[in-house]
């Protein structure tokens, strides 16, 4: 097929939305799959998703439909819907001509709406603002229009207004799909060009890659170049999915499939990598390629000390899965061996613990999460530190960098003073602040990472009472004045609940830190005292009374059974346990001590 | 002691339900006594051992509640089925209301030779927040009553837990100890879900001892009763030399014990196995010729060595290292290393003289911490 008859695009849109639905639509009403698959095919991917967590995102979908009597290929080609996974978003993005601006009429444009937008915009992507859930009685299509137009400043004359769930003005998005997005541009006799726009492991098949070609074709048996690192595979298998996998022999210059190429390591084809073919490569690779790089990281060991090589283990077969998680062995004076995990996010990091857990029957415990710190030692060395522990002595810091990040925040503007509160006390930095509609507002700040790792979205949806929405975009290492907060139980510095935390808080973070502590170490059979310090300095204290009484009196008519399951019982409950020298901590002490710090 | 066997015969009723009571009895059953002593009958008959009749218990429920015959018919039907040693150790649990001079000369009669008097408490204030039927002034009159019908072993059980002063813990120890007993159990009020006292601390009505305050009284109790020539050879029993409850040692070193009747625990030849709960069930089961049994459990080799460690820590002596490496065919100090190693340094474990045990009432007050590692 000329590339005249295939389009290219993307569906983006705030949580919530109604991106899926607009999606099955689609897939429904060009006749992709029957109703009844239809339901099949979400509750497949409801599995999957299930199963796999974040890292299995909808493929790309290539639908059939005719306009004019001419058949055209629509390629859609989805994207993550959360904020730890913009840049997946921008290569998503930049393998399309246009995309569908998606937002709900009852609910306005939102910060991911925005932060999406902006990324079109910056692909130079023909954008369809698509105006959903018209049906609904509260839907403000003027306003939505108006707050599009305002915040994003692009054109809604001819926004679409649809409802999905009704099927209503579903053809109008296929006919402008076909009429405003432009067709790719390419030639099917040039070097091959293509851009990696998702890969994934396949138990079976390895790791299975969705390209779209810009210059050039592909076919099977094809010796094929991955250009960041030169590695050379044999296509094995080409396909599209309609959404039902097809085999296909060749595909095209414009168009968009997948291909298997007995790749075993998710490292070698990275999103946004460019291959090429090996005897006849293209010259330059596509701009804008990152390899995934975590910006959060957590220590994560196992409970009991022995399953260490079990976690490894699972680790590495989760790393086939997900090329952003970085993991190195380390090892802790309070937790032994275990490994220093670095995330694309909170949200990465806390799935990536579930499925340790859940898939691999592994009990673990986690630290508080940490961003990378850049530290400029007074020799004048500078060095990147993972872990809050291997902070080196204050006399030779002469600077600590951490990460910022933009956040972009859009709420109704009753609850502005309260966001602008939260944002002071994360030690932000006002940046813009917009009026995008008569009640709502566009609030800019520069605020370190760390602080938006923890409980910050939480805090915002309680203190907007749900309605505020937020992204963020990396900014940059700025200088911060902080220092290393180092909890000592029974005199004994426990390394894993060490944190770098802000000077100007360090008082308030000490005391709350000792009070989640008390809270989820039990009673020991001696006292426990806990302290924390700065630079040497003991700046809080809490105390734990030893446990005084925990005796089974009495012994009925013999039921030693009973006795024996008891103290079988407590046996478990302290297996669970996590042991720190000789007292044993409850592991939430470890999960809560994430929310006290920074709270 | 593979030659030994001792019984336990429950029976479960009582005059009225004690509302912190969670072992199986009931108020409002009497009519189906006749039934189920037909039953504990059948059940007796039908268990056959060799082994010789070391103790005979009936516990309950409220044992004193039920006519004499009926417990003269169980010791006379045991005495005629099994061998039993020449001085057995007989004992009924008694209400203090029951222990009337007729009713214990009758008791004495048919071959009971140890009352366990549930007293629990000689202080009013205590007696009526417990709902127990009987007064400070009964408590007492049912230890003289027993003395005078010429019981020599007599126990009598005691509760702490509601908020008592350390002169009121005096009271208690010195209530009991004028008179010339031989054996005080002791036990910590434990509150139980599924009891009506559950419901009363939870709103209030009720207040019970802090952990602290029941600890201090379990150290308090012991030392009193130790001046007083006690010995605190169990975690919650004390007795005057020879007076130790030969039955219930039997459960901590790991003795063949039958319990008959509903809810009955049994340990036979490395068995434990325990009846059903319901007494309707248990009397139609016997009636039917079905088995009453609703547990079962066979512990392997190592579970039961694990178990037996665990009880005979509750004892004073403990563990004889010796005996126990035998029996068991182990290495108790290498099987425990890091456990022994670890109490043992914090204080709460002794070894001496080849044997190893908790250390003192600091150490009991907090067994299951303990213990809990050893199972």
């Amino acid at each position: 097929m000329d590339t005249k008859h295939i389009r290219n695009f993307s569906i983006i849109a705030h949580i919530d939305h109604g991106k899926s639905t607009i999606a099955d639509r689609i897939i429904e009403n060009t006749g992709g799959l029957s109703k009844r698959e239809m339901k099949e095919q979400v509750l497949d991917s409801l599995d999957v998703e299930r199963k796999h967590g974040i890292t299995v995102k909808a493929q790309t979908v290539r639908i059939e439909y005719t306009h004019n009597n001419e058949k055209y290929y629509l390629n859609m080609i989805d994207t993550p819907g959360h904020v730890d996974f913009g840049y997946e978003v921008s290569r998503s993005l930049s393998a399309c001509e246009g995309c569908l601006l998606v937002v709900d009429a009852t609910q306005g444009v939102e910060a991911q709406t925005i932060a999406n937008a902006y990324l079109a915009i910056e692909h130079n992507l023909e954008i369809i603002p698509v105006i959903n859930k018209i049906d609904l009685p509260s839907a403000d299509i003027e306003k939505t229009k108006h707050e599009i137009e305002d915040a994003i400043g692009i054109d809604t004359s001819s926004a679409l207004k649809v409802s999905a769930k009704q099927n209503i003005g579903i053809d109008t998005i296929l006919e402008a799909i076909v009429k405003r997005i432009p067709y790719p541009k390419g030639n099917d006799t040039a070097r091959l060009k293509a851009l990696v726009v998702d890969s994934w492991y396949d138990n079976y098949r390895g790791v299975v890659f969705a390209v779209r070609i810009f210059e050039g074709s592909l076919k099977r048996g094809d010796k094929i170049k991955i250009m960041s690192n030169g590695k050379v595979f044999e296509v094995e298998e080409l396909g599209v999915y309609t959404p039902k996998q097809k085999i296909i022999e060749k595909l095209d210059v414009g168009s968009v499939g997948y291909v298997i190429a007995n790749v075993k390591n998710i490292k070698d084809a990275l999103i946004g990598d460019t291959i090429t073919l090996e005897n006849n490569p293209s010259e330059e690779a596509f701009e804008g390629f990152k390899k995934p790089k975590p910006f959060v990281y957590a220590g994560i060991y196992p409970t009991d000390t022995d399953k260490y090589e079990d976690l490894k283990e699972a680790l590495g077969k989760l790393q086939l899965n997900d090329a952003s998680l970085t993991i190195e062995p380390e090892k802790s004076d309070s937790l032994g061996f275990g490994f220093r995990c670095g995330f694309l996010g909170v949200l990465s990091m806390n799935i990536t613990k579930e499925r340790i857990e859940d898939e691999f029957n592994l009990d673990v415990v986690a630290t508080s999460p940490s961003v990378v710190y850049r530290i400029e030692k007074t020799n004048s060395e500078v060095i990147d530190i993972y872990n809050p522990s291997l902070l080196p002595e204050p006399q030779k810091i002469s600077g600590i960098y951490e990460p910022f990040v933009i956040v972009e925040i859009i709420t109704p503007s009753e609850f502005v003073g309260n966001i602008l509160r939260l944002l002071q006390d994360k030690r932000g930095n006002q940046k813009n602040m917009t009026y995008i509609s008569q009640d709502r507002v566009l609030i800019k700040y520069s605020i370190p990472l760390s602080e938006v790792i923890t409980d910050f979205y939480d805090k915002l949806k309680s203190l907007s009472k749900g309605y505020a929405s937020f992204d963020y975009n990396f900014e940059g290492f700025k200088k911060s004045d902080l220092t290393k907060l180092v909890v000592m139980i029974n005199s004994k510095e426990v390394d894993s609940f060490s944190m770098i935390v802000p000077k100007e808080k360090a008082y308030r973070m000490a005391r709350d830190v000792l009070k989640t502590l008390k809270k989820y170490i039990p009673k020991q059979l001696f006292e426990v005292r806990l302290q924390a310090k700065i630079n040497g300095k003991i700046i809080a204290k809490e105390q734990i009374g030893a446990l005084r009484k925990d005796v089974l009196a009495k012994c009925y008519g013999g039921d030693i059974t009973r006795k024996r399951k008891l103290l079988e019982k407590q046996k478990k409950g302290k297996k669970r346990m996590k042991q720190i020298g000789s007292v044993a901590v409850s592991k939430e002490a470890f999960i809560k001590l994430i929310e006290a710090n920074n709270s | 002691m593979g030659e030994s066997v001792y019984f336990y015969i429950h029976i479960p009723y009582c005059y009225k339900k004690c509302p912190y009571c969670s072992f199986v009895s009931y108020e409002k059953k009497l009519s189906t006594v006749s039934d189920y002593f037909k039953a504990l009958q059948n059940e007796i008959s039908s268990f056959e051992t060799d082994k010789t009749v070391e103790t005979i218990y009936f516990g309950g429920g409220t044992p004193s509640l039920v006519n004499v015959e009926q417990i003269d018919k169980i010791i006379n039907l045991i005495y005629k089925k099994f061998k039993v040693i020449k001085l057995p150790e007989i004992t009924i649990e008694t209400n203090p209301v029951d222990a009337k001079y007729k009713f214990l000369k009758s008791i004495k009669s048919i071959g009971i030779n140890r009352i366990s008097l549930g007293v629990q408490s000689f202080i009013d204030r205590k007696l009526r927040t417990l709902g127990r039927i009987h007064n400070a002034k009964i408590s007492s009159e049912s230890i003289k009553n027993a003395l005078n019908v010429g019981f020599d072993n007599i126990s009598v059980d005691l509760i702490y837990g509601l908020k008592e002063t350390p002169s009121e813990i005096e009271y208690e120890i010195n209530s009991a100890n004028q008179f010339d007993i031989r054996h005080i159990s002791t036990y910590m009020l434990s509150v139980e879900k599924k009891t009506a006292f559950y419901e009363m601390v939870k709103n209030g009505k009720i207040e019970i001892s802090k952990e602290d305050e029941v600890a201090d009284a379990y150290i308090y109790i012991a030392e009193l009763l130790k001046n007083r020539g006690f010995e605190h050879y169990e975690i919650s029993n004390f007795a005057k030399k020879d007076f130790e409850s030969r039955h219930n040692n039997a459960y901590w070193l790991g003795y063949d014990y039958r319990g008959f009747g509903v809810s009955a625990s049994s340990f036979v030849n490395g068995e434990r196995f325990s009846n059903t709960d319901a007494i309707e069930d248990y009397i139609k089961l016997i009636k039917n010729k079905k088995s009453t049994i609703k547990h079962r459990e066979n512990l392997s080799n190592l579970k039961s060595m694990k178990e037996s460690f665990v009880l005979l820590m509750r004892l004073a002596k403990g563990v004889d290292i010796n005996l126990f490496n035998k029996k068991y065919k182990t290495d108790v100090e290498r099987v425990y290393k890091d456990e022994l190693e670890h109490f043992i340094k914090l204080g709460f474990i002794k070894k001496e003289n080849g044997k190893i045990s908790l250390n003192g009432e600091q150490s009991m007050v907090v067994s299951n911490s303990i213990l809990s590692d050893f199972v």
